[in-house]
């Protein structure tokens, strides 16, 4: 391991960790801007309240959907 | 363009139940234009099943693959509301006017259908980088694709990847929910069309919110049944969005396509 080429004391899988992680993250933040925006300019009083509703949904779905994977693969 | 084409239309407020209501008359247009209905069907399942094919070749680009196939659905479904107005119109609905509603195919149909494919496509390649970058184990089949992604990666790669679909999912469901059928309907510029939706979604959020739930179940099923369930799922739900789109939006004063 001694050999292994760091940039700035950082390895290549950590920059890409990195990288990868900072892209999602950009990606989230374009998304709630879009959202911000969409409901400014539609004037629809609740659509922030959808949103909420919608994210909880499907990350409750996506929860589950794991719990479900995991049992049926047995882990 | 004048200052009243960027407004977006009145929306109705409706019960939180509708959504119900709506599947009910999707699935009476089902039975009613059942020949052309089903075809539509068929046409998303062999799609889903090609996406199949290929995605177990290059695992990577499952997760991705299918969620953006499903953006795609609100153009796929574009013959389905065409059906649904026919019979509105008490005509009887023939294949021949779904393809006459691909082949009109209005600029703004074209240009939508275009930002989601470009929509879908980002999303697998955002997808593709996630898995790339953190699944290490070898994954040759669906099983190993399940255990090393979603079960066993780092904690945090799923969910963030649910959280990211989420998001993006919220948004393009908000500006599809009912622009489609508006935009065959209606002589309405795309943008106006889209904040309409938006618009009937944010005055409805629980109503929408259920209806978005509905679609995302049928979906679910749809894949758990290796696809054969898209043949049913895709005619009800196509002919329920047009009857979505008549009890959210007040089309008073927009002139009509045709």
């Amino acid at each position: 391991m001694g050999a292994e080429h760091t940039i700035l004391g950082f390895t290549e899988a950590q920059i890409a960790e990195f990288g990868v992680t900072f892209g999602v993250g950009a990606f989230i933040a374009y998304m709630l801007f879009i959202i911000w925006n969409l409901a400014r300019q539609s004037r629809a009083g609740r659509f922030g309240t959808f949103v909420l509703f919608f994210v909880l949904s499907f990350g409750m779905i996506g929860f589950v959907a794991k719990t479900i994977i995991a049992k049926l693969l047995g882990i | 363009m004048t200052p009243d084409d960027r407004e977006p239309l009145p929306v109705r407020t409706i019960g939180f139940t509708r959504p119900l209501t709506w599947l009910a008359q999707g699935w009476r247009d089902f039975g009613r234009a059942f020949g052309p209905s089903l075809l539509h069907g068929f046409i998303v399942m062999l799609g889903g099943l090609a996406i199949l094919t290929v995605a177990l070749h290059a695992w990577p680009i499952l997760p991705g693959a299918f969620s953006g196939f499903v953006l795609m659905g609100p153009i796929l479904a574009t013959g389905l509301y065409e059906l649904s107005r026919r019979l509105a119109l008490r005509e009887h609905p023939r294949l021949a006017h779904a393809i006459g509603a691909w082949r009109r195919g209005t600029r703004s149909l074209v240009w939508l259908g275009l930002w989601l494919a470009i929509a879908a496509t980002l999303w697998v390649a955002l997808s593709v980088v996630l898995v790339w970058n953190f699944v290490d184990a070898p994954v040759a089949s669906l099983d190993d694709f399940l255990r090393h992604f979603v079960v066993m990666s780092r904690w945090w790669v799923f969910p963030l990847w649910v959280l990211a679909g989420a998001l993006g999912a919220a948004v393009v469901f908000a500006a599809t929910a009912v622009s489609v059928p508006l935009l065959l309907d209606r002589r309405i510029p795309l943008r106006r069309a889209i904040l309409t939706s938006v618009r009937a979604v944010g005055e409805n959020p629980g109503a929408m919110a259920l209806w978005a739930a509905l679609i995302m179940a049928a979906i679910a099923l749809s894949l758990l049944t290796m696809m054969a369930g898209f043949a049913f799922a895709v005619p009800v739900i196509g002919h329920a969005t047009w009857h979505a789109y008549r009890d959210l939006v007040d089309t008073d004063g927009v002139p009509p396509r045709q």
